[in-house]
């Protein structure tokens, strides 16, 4: 009976990996940019998951897990793709200059590309936590950084995507008197 | 607005996340009702948060399935269940680890237990474009038909990325041999990934696989589908 429910917990594992899918891909979107490189990581991820599920000794890790595949497999597309840059030298500053007032696309697609332009670990960090729900301490266990990192990047990735949400706001009311002088 | 403490920011976004302990929590919120900069701060925040949850909200991974899997899921029956589990013995019996082989632990060849399994079934995986890899490749499919030929061994050559190179005429040195290999065994496939050989297309690059290498889908999709149906993976 012992091995029946062994064999059956493996099956209900690989439900769960497969299940997996979607919520992946969100983060390796987030991570890449890119609608296919996302798909291709997260079928990666996949993969080696299916692969080594005999690994992992406690089930209710599986999620993590498959987020460290994930980021594994980012960090070698990263190394195939940009061998000579250092990603996390790449500017966060943003140019775009958004009007108040803009549609929701807008704003979902500055948004993005503003999480584009952080730094490698902050991206993976603010998109695990705001994205993908973990908590500190798992992104820490995913990243394999400590938490006071995970919490640093948090601060410094929230501050340039604020800069970019701010470019959004309806314009502050104006005082009477302010115009008047204009005028 | 004058900017805030350092302390208080990462209490705040503590907050947010919902990583605060109750203590600190409900010292935070008698906080959040006196000082209206807080407040401003912590729904700044919130917001920031909800935005990049937001903008991925409706976004899902193309419906390519795990082949083999939600079908096995929906129509498994306990017959299937004992038969596994048969096997599962008999494999265990006979001392087979049941990991997949890697280069790495079989320095001398390959060893497969076939004494009370079905016919081994093995998946060959290439990635790189390296001519050692390649050449390594066909040593290593050579070796497991002639060991395992009469066993009735299904051995798969898999594809994508740099290892295309293996398989296209453009590229490929190993043309003769993929050829000899497909016309001599019925029990051998050389398969190329159809989505590496499509960006190759849309780069402008000759995309033409050898005659007998099937390229009609992708080489994650079929490695998956492999792996769940419990071949031996091999990473070459």
């Amino acid at each position: 009976m012992e091995i029946i429910d062994r064999l059956l917990d493996a099956r209900c594992l690989r439900r769960k990996i497969a299940g997996n899918r979607d919520r992946l891909y969100k983060v390796a979107l987030a991570w890449s940019g890119e609608p296919t490189v996302a798909d291709d990581l997260v079928q990666e991820t996949l993969m080696i998951a299916l692969q080594r599920v005999q690994q992992l000794r406690e089930q209710e890790r599986l999620n993590a897990w498959m987020y460290t595949i994930l980021s594994n497999c980012w960090k070698q597309y990263l190394r195939r793709m940009r061998p000579t840059v250092n990603i996390d030298d790449v500017d966060i500053s943003c140019d775009d200059d958004a009007e108040a007032g803009s549609s929701k696309q807008e704003i979902v697609d500055h948004v993005r590309r503003a999480i584009l332009r952080l730094p490698t670990g902050q991206r993976q960090t603010i998109t695990l936590i705001d994205i993908a729900g973990f908590s500190y301490s798992e992104v820490a266990d995913i990243l394999d950084i400590p938490i006071g990192t995970v919490m640093s990047r948090l601060y410094t990735s929230r501050q340039s995507l604020q800069k970019v949400l701010s470019n959004f706001r309806a314009p502050q009311t104006v005082s009477t008197g302010y115009l008047r002088s204009v005028k | 607005m004058k900017k805030m403490d350092f302390r208080t920011e990462r209490i705040l976004h503590a907050y947010v996340d919902n990583e605060l302990e109750p203590q600190a929590k409900s010292h935070l919120l008698i906080q959040l009702e006196n000082d209206e900069r807080i407040r401003a701060r912590a729904c700044e925040l919130q917001r920031t948060k909800e935005w990049i949850k937001f903008s991925f909200e409706g976004e899902a991974a193309q419906t390519r399935s795990l082949p083999g899997i939600q079908w096995r899921l929906r129509h498994t029956s306990p017959f299937y269940i004992a038969a596994s589990l048969v096997i599962v013995l008999i494999a265990f019996g006979a001392g087979w680890s049941g990991h997949s082989l890697t280069e790495n632990v079989t320095p001398q060849g390959l060893v497969l237990d076939t004494a009370n399994t079905a016919a081994p079934h093995v998946i060959l995986h290439i990635s790189d474009s390296d001519e050692t890899r390649f050449n390594k490749v066909l040593e290593r499919t050579d070796q497991l038909l002639r060991q395992y030929g009469s066993n009735g061994v299904q051995v798969e050559v898999v594809a994508n990325a740099g290892g295309l190179d293996f398989m296209r005429t453009a590229s490929s040195k190993h043309i003769d041999s993929i050829r000899r290999m497909i016309a001599e065994h019925d029990n051998v496939r050389f398969i190329a990934c159809s989505r590496g050989l499509s960006k190759l297309r849309k780069l402008g690059l000759n995309a033409t696989v050898i005659d007998g290498v099937d390229a009609h889908e992708p080489a994650a999709d079929h490695l998956i589908e492999r792996l769940t149906e419990g071949w031996t993976y091999i990473r070459i």
